[in-house]
């Protein structure tokens, strides 16, 4: 199995580099748990997140079922649901 | 479109798609903003969707339209043989006694003849086709980029079977694959689900068998071009107003619930052909008149259509 976290912070990393505050970037960088709002991303980064995830676990995602997911710990669950379905 | 204002009235969804002030919503904008964001091939979804009525405007949608209509009926005496050599047979093989899925035995090879015979080429679409996901605004990448391929592989297919035709007439065939596709398993299925849910093929009740009961185009969106008055609010230019549809399945008229068909000029240009399946579908329910349950139903995730993802069937002798 896959680091699925490792995966999913490194597509965050990826698409809110150049946008988020270095605040978020902390949190996001050490793996805590915290609301996604706070990275400041728009429709055209998570499209982003998404075409890394997917690519990395060869799953597919839907943009709603990712937008749903609130915080760093949810979106990892989510993940890991959909690579143990497939 | 999550901002998009839901119209639920009869009689503002009329008025919407029956006036010029309210425009077609474009399919591929999403796609082309993506594509380029992430150099990713999206070339035949935009190819592709210069050919579909319902993402174009002015003259370019009507020209649209009237070249689909064209091939509609040029193929209506095949596609109505069709309809009688096959449905019948079909309806005998899915209510013979045992388990059935709806989906997989009858609706989807049934929408692939049809079409098929519309556009003049063996179609063999799978019960995961993406094609008519060019409507969607939430799939993903995977998606979109198998979407893509799959519509390269089925531009290519009309291609071979019919090497004389240009890249307008092609397109237009393929823009009917996906215009058919769903649009036709959904509300084929959904409304034999209805008749199935009733526990007999033959239910004595006309308001499940005189026409479809649901449609699998639960809306439609348009642009208001010019401030619009909708269910007693004023929208500005620029809203977008989502007709929904599937309000006309509530009626009990026969006549009103086939409206989810739309108006006018927007009206589906397989309506003629979706009512002369049904009719045939209706003599072959009616033949049979077995006890059934449905065993599995559930919808499909999917923001534009209403489509069974799952739909068994268990036929008994009654």
């Amino acid at each position: 199995m896959p680091n699925i976290k490792e995966i999913v912070v490194s597509a965050l990393l990826e698409a809110a580099e150049n946008v988020s505050t270095k605040e978020a970037l902390a949190n996001l960088g050490a793996g805590v748990d915290f609301d996604l709002a706070e990275l400041g991303l728009e429709s055209l980064h998570k499209m982003q997140i998404i075409m890394h995830i997917e690519e990395v676990l060869d799953i597919e995602l839907d943009i709603d079922d990712v937008s749903e997911q609130e915080t760093l710990g949810a979106l990892v669950d989510f993940v890991t649901g959909k690579v143990g379905s497939n | 479109m999550s901002d998009a204002v839901n119209v639920y009235d009869l009689g503002d969804i009329a008025m919407i798609l029956g006036t010029a002030n309210c425009a077609p919503v474009s399919c591929s904008d999403g796609h082309r903003i993506i594509g380029n964001h992430l150099d990713l091939d999206v070339s035949e979804i935009l190819a592709v969707a210069q050919h579909i009525p319902l993402c174009l405007r002015g003259d370019a949608h009507l020209a649209a339209r009237r070249r689909i209509a064209e091939i509609i009926s040029a193929s209506s005496t095949q596609t109505r043989a069709v309809v009688e050599r096959e449905i019948t047979a079909m309806i005998a093989d899915l209510l013979t006694p045992g388990h059935h899925d709806v989906m997989q035995e009858f609706v989807t090879p049934l929408v692939n003849k049809l079409i098929g015979e519309t556009v003049g080429v063996p179609l063999h679409l799978s019960e995961d086709t993406l094609v008519s996901r060019l409507f969607s605004h939430t799939i993903g990448i995977s998606k979109r980029k198998r979407m893509n391929t799959e519509l390269r592989e089925l531009r290519q297919a009309i291609s071979a079977e019919l090497p004389h035709l240009n890249d307008i007439e092609v397109g237009d065939r393929l823009a009917l694959c996906i215009l058919g596709s769903d649009a036709m398993r959904g509300t084929l299925a959904r409304s034999l689900h209805t008749i199935f849910e009733s526990g007999s093929s033959a239910p004595d009740d006309p308001a499940l068998t005189e026409t479809y009961s649901k449609t699998g185009v639960p809306f439609i969106d348009r642009e208001a071009l010019e401030s619009v008055e909708i269910e007693g609010q004023e929208r500005k230019a620029g809203t977008i107003l989502r007709s929904r549809l599937e309000a006309f399945e509530h009626s009990d008229d026969p006549k009103v619930r086939n409206r989810f068909f739309g108006f006018g000029i927007h009206t589906c240009l397989g309506r003629t052909l979706a009512l002369q399946v049904w009719r045939q579908i209706q003599k072959g329910l009616d033949e049979k008149n077995v006890a059934v349950s449905v065993t599995a139903f559930a919808l499909r995730k999917d923001d534009t259509f209403h489509i069974p993802e799952t739909f068994e069937l268990e036929v008994h002798l009654a």
